[in-house]
């Protein structure tokens, strides 16, 4: 752990709220990423933000420094983003995976926009915007672990907790969102590849 | 013994494109075990259309990134709302 957050971590055990303050200003704008990945919509991320603050100062204490502090302090964000998307009955969790065809591939996703010429090799802008798409048409809990893995870069085991999920299940549904993704997005990467 | 029978059982598991799609998770995460990595390296010299279904996956894993992990900043009126919520909450 940072030195800096070794002292953060200590005073927010000892509740001292201007910690929390300090917690915001460091770490506030990564949180407030994974927030806004998986919500997609700012006043969401906001409500995901005061969740996360609010679990991060009532179990500042069960902390133990088993893994780097902005982990779990990124875990507790996405669990509260995930918390979320349930209440709204936007996560469905054990999609079953029979759903997707019969080689165990996920369906052909449909991009926003389908008349493109997916020969034209795609500019930065236009290959990010397909991709952004492909990711949102993603059912759950596929789009969120794409994100959580791939985007923020969290490890198996993390994106596992912050899913109440299992290690097995996360890889199954990383490889099947990423195989779709790819499925879609080949041919706009094809001068990359 | 039978725990390495099973695993000598799995390094020659190895044997055609079909093992490429399932060991392919693992050796884009560079989890797979190196002899089976080695394995796949050499399948992969000689297989023109396998390296490119792995290039095409591990080309999405970072295109997925370059496109979307960007930083966001925290608007200032949120932040303030934020800064408030926590006087309001902690205490």
């Amino acid at each position: 752990m940072q030195q800096d957050d070794a002292a953060l971590v200590q005073r927010l055990k000892a509740r001292d709220k201007s910690a929390m303050e300090e917690l915001l200003r460091r770490h506030g704008t990564k949180m407030f990423g994974v927030a806004m990945q998986i919500m997609r919509n700012e006043t969401a991320a906001q409500e995901v933000m005061q969740d996360a603050l609010i679990t991060v100062w009532n179990k500042a204490s069960s902390f133990e420094g088993r893994s780097a502090f902005t982990s779990w302090l990124y875990r507790v964000t996405a669990n509260a983003a995930l918390m979320k998307l349930r209440k709204e009955k936007k996560l469905e969790q054990n999609v079953p995976l029979e759903n997707f065809g019969g080689d165990g591939e996920l369906p052909v996703l449909q991009l926003a926009d389908p008349g493109a010429n997916p020969s034209a090799s795609a500019t930065g802008a236009e290959l990010d915007g397909r991709v952004r798409s492909a990711i949102d048409a993603l059912p759950e809990p596929y789009r969120t672990t794409v994100l959580l893995a791939d985007v923020e870069e969290m490890s198996m085991d993390e994106v596992a907790a912050a899913m109440e999920s299992t290690v097995p299940a996360v890889k199954s549904r990383l490889h099947r969102a990423r195989l779709a993704l790819r499925k879609e997005l080949t041919p706009y990467l094809k001068d990359r590849v | 013994m039978s725990g390495f029978i099973e695993y000598l059982k799995y390094l020659f598991s190895f044997r055609s494109c079909r093992d490429v799609h399932k060991l392919l998770f693992d050796y884009a995460q560079g989890t797979l075990d190196p002899e089976l990595k080695k394995r796949m390296d050499e399948h992969l010299k000689d297989c023109p259309p396998c390296l490119k279904y792995v290039q095409s996956y591990r080309e999405t894993i970072k295109a997925t990134h370059r496109c979307c992990a960007r930083e966001v900043q925290i608007p200032s009126e949120l932040r303030a709302k934020l800064e408030d919520f926590i006087k309001k909450n902690c205490s």
